[in-house]
């Protein structure tokens, strides 16, 4: 279901109203999350009722394997939170690689390659085996870190509940953001209507709402021009301006996504967190990914990086750790060797930051004008890796970037170039204001609600064509 | 004694300060923005892509914007080269909702859904499209929409102010538009890539199943939409002597004939193609454009319908 159909609408309105009833009955903890569970299978199942088996599948995996890593006798925890990580990649591996092994190792016309070429892959299987995952780590880890302890409830029958609302909780079921166990579960609990955070939901929702409707969703029918071998009749002001286009759509398609998923969760009591904090301002590579995604890269960062020993097995070890993470990273986000090129770029740059920091330190003055050339440098190459997003093939990817150059010459069409710099600007904005916010922050303040107004209009007259979101497919 | 008033439930709605207020700025910038489409209704084109011109097709004639109704009408259906058709030529009873991209199947559905069935069908043959109604229209038939757009204007996707905004430029940029076109056309090897993707694309072969189901959708519209009275004309449109019979043109040719045979329904003979002039090898030029659609009024004329 999508959070722009008129079905969601209607499910968030009744689910919304059954869950904030005025009578005792309601107002318990347990029925409310026995709501909302039922609200989230529904959400999940509406085009697939099938699916939901899956869902049931991964949540019984994770909550027996945490309960008993928890309870259970303490020599066979490790193995069972081994098991536990173990088997929720193999359900990701079968279900999002299959395709990928098939066409890399088998024939695909017949025989196991045909069949793993039809495996249909889950939507947001990515984002709920990795919060499985970390309910599986987080509850090991509360055996000896405080911080992680009390995740698991004694009863079994409150443990499954907890558990399984925290993977199934709807807003952030099919594209996160991915939740720690450790920052959800806590929060678990019997919700007043009285204590909503109306103004904090407002903004999320109508923010989130205008990037995906009149932001991301314009651009799609402009960006959809990036495919083969369509591009290579277009000039090369056309291709950066499409490029340029796309960024920003993958941007305000998940990060408006990210925020109404917040804005949502807030309406019935929860506090998801951030997903993305204005990327493109960023000035290192390590500082886009502080800002990008931070859900995920946070994930790998604990759950990944880390356990691989991060930093503190040597300057060598930690480019290949940065690398491999970034690797596995790409391919998380799909079954295709171009996302692994991509993550291989980013581990790339990350590693060659580290090394450069590592011999020079170099203090950049904020708002000087090398900064934002930096800002500069890292959004075009942030930008010109979305390509391997966009195109399936790496070389259509070189062609893209060869027509770049050899296009100039080709006529402009320059109404489309103006339309995408305009649907651009409303994301360009939003960064800019989040800069010189912190330079005026009483002059915004004072004309948000002109401007929450303008984005409300402009979410009824001028939304585009609807499109489903872009991380649906990872 | 002073005592403090405890409200059972908190009155929230009066706390809203800022929410209240921006809520308070839309209604005002939404009843502007009505109030200025409705005394100034707007004139041009506002479609600001291809899909974005196929949806202000649909939803005018879902919502009847032209402010007529289609019973006493010729509807033309088909795709981005029928979009090409010049109706001002055949006269004021002539619609066209083809689109881009898209085919005669989705304008037929179209006119199914909206119950609103014209006179005359005209058919276009070159690309017969998918049964499934797309979303964007879907969605403008759903009362959650539907309702709300026949009421305000703003609602509508001709009224969107970017495209308003664009309609008005291009209106602007009229031949700078049109000479950047033409210089497009002059550029012979840029022409020849396209021609031969074009060529590529339908040299390659649409499996018989796929084929067999849209065919047997469009038979199944065309017998419900005549049981309701409506008239059926096919037409197919001239293309590049190097496309006209290329595997998919011939293939949808043949299925044509075979499942709506000439014996029992009108066509309209592909002129000699080599007479026209087209700016990619599919689309016809303008003046080509012209030229077709006095053709066709002609033929038509001919018919006995």
């Amino acid at each position: 279901m999508l959070f722009t159909s008129f079905d969601f609408f209607l499910l968030l309105v009744v689910s919304f109203t059954i869950y904030y009833l005025p009578f005792g009955f309601f107002k318990k903890a347990n029925t409310q999350l026995l709501i909302l569970i039922a609200a989230s299978l529904f959400f999940y199942g509406y085009y697939n009722p099938a699916l939901v088996f899956l869902l049931f599948f991964s949540g019984a995996v994770n909550v027996i394997t945490s309960y008993y890593v928890t309870y259970g006798p303490p020599r066979y925890r490790y193995f069972l939170v081994t098991l536990g990580v173990v088997i929720n990649l193999a359900v990701l591996a079968f279900f999002k690689y299959s395709p990928l092994f098939a066409t890399t190792f088998f024939d695909t016309h017949n025989g196991i390659g045909h069949f793993l070429l039809t495996i249909p892959l889950p939507i947001g299987i990515s984002f709920f085996t990795f919060e499985g995952i970390t309910l599986v780590i987080d509850t090991y880890k509360g055996n000896t870190e405080s911080k992680f302890s009390g995740l698991v409830d004694k009863s079994i029958s409150r443990h499954i509940r907890n558990s399984f609302f925290f993977i199934v909780f709807f807003p952030h079921l099919v594209s996160g953001p991915i939740l720690k166990a450790h920052d959800f579960i806590p929060q678990i609990g019997s919700k007043l209507f009285r204590d909503i955070d109306w103004e904090y939901c407002f903004r999320l929702l109508v923010v989130g709402y205008f990037l995906k409707l009149v932001v991301a969703d314009n651009l799609k029918d402009f960006t959809s021009n990036i495919e083969y071998p369509g591009f290579m009749t277009l000039s090369t002001l056309s291709l950066i301006s499409m490029l340029l286009g796309y960024s920003f759509q993958i941007f305000s398609d998940f990060a408006g996504y990210s925020l109404i998923a917040l804005g949502l969760a807030g309406l019935f009591g929860y506090r998801l967190m951030q997903n993305f904090n204005y990327p493109y301002i960023s000035t290192t590579f390590s500082e886009f990914w502080r800002r990008w995604h931070i859900s995920l890269s946070t994930f790998l960062k604990e759950y990944l990086y880390f356990p691989l020993g991060g930093n503190r097995k040597g300057k060598v070890r930690t480019y290949i750790n940065l690398a491999i993470t970034m690797v596995l990273g790409g391919l998380w986000h799909g079954a295709a060797w171009s996302y692994a090129v991509w993550g291989a770029f980013h581990g790339l740059a990350l590693a060659l930051e580290r090394l450069f920091n590592d011999k020079y330190t170099v203090a950049i003055r904020k708002n000087s004008d090398f900064y934002y050339f930096k800002m500069f440098f890292i959004f075009s190459m942030v930008t010109l890796a979305w390509l391997l997003f966009k195109l399936p093939n790496f070389s259509q990817v070189i062609m893209y970037i060869k027509a770049l150059g050899a296009n100039v010459g080709l006529v402009t069409n320059y109404i489309d170039v103006f339309l995408i710099g305009l649907y651009c600007s409303p994301a360009i904005v939003y960064h800019l204001i989040y800069l010189k916010k912190q330079q005026a922050p009483l002059y915004y303040k004072k004309m948000e609600f002109a401007i929450f107004g303008l984005m409300l209009f402009l979410i009824v007259t001028n939304s585009g064509s609807p499109g489903s979101f872009i991380y649906f497919q990872f | 004694m002073s005592q403090t008033v405890v409200h059972p439930v908190p009155l929230f709605i009066f706390n809203f300060n800022m929410i209240k207020k921006s809520v308070f700025v839309f209604i005002i910038l939404l009843a502007l923005y009505e109030l200025i489409i409705r005394i100034f209704p707007v004139q041009w084109d506002t479609s600001q892509n291809d899909k974005s011109a196929n949806l202000i097709s649909a939803q005018n004639f879902i919502y009847n914007a032209p402010g007529k109704k289609v019973k006493n009408d010729t509807v033309i259906v088909g795709s981005s080269i029928s979009r090409k058709l010049i109706t001002g030529i055949f006269g004021n009873n002539y619609l066209n909702i083809s689109f881009n991209g898209w085919g005669s199947l989705d304008g037929l559905e179209l006119i199914k859904r909206t119950g609103k069935i014209p006179s005359c069908v005209l058919v276009e043959t070159n690309e017969i499209g998918e049964p499934d109604l797309k979303e964007g229209i879907k969605s403008s038939l759903e009362p959650l929409v539907y309702y709300p757009n026949t009421l305000l204007r703003s609602f509508q996707l001709r009224n969107q102010p970017t495209g308003v905004l664009i309609g008005f430029l291009k209106n602007l940029m009229k031949e700078k538009i049109a000479e950047a076109k033409r210089k497009k056309r002059e550029n012979t090897e840029l022409y020849n890539y396209n021609l031969n993707m074009i060529q590529n694309g339908f040299s390659k072969e649409i499996p018989d199943s796929l084929l067999k189901k849209r065919f047997y959708a469009l038979k199944e519209l065309v017998a419900d939409l005549e049981k309701q009275g409506m008239g059926i004309i096919f037409f197919e449109i001239p293309m590049s002597p190097t496309l006209e019979n290329t595997l998919q043109i011939a293939t949808t040719r043949n299925y044509f004939h075979q499942f709506f045979p000439d014996t029992l329904y009108q066509y309209i003979l592909l002129p000699k193609v080599n007479n026209y002039i087209y700016s990619d090898g599919i689309h016809l030029t303008a003046e080509s454009a012209i030229e077709y659609t006095y053709y066709l009024k002609n033929e038509i004329s001919k018919l006995d319908h």
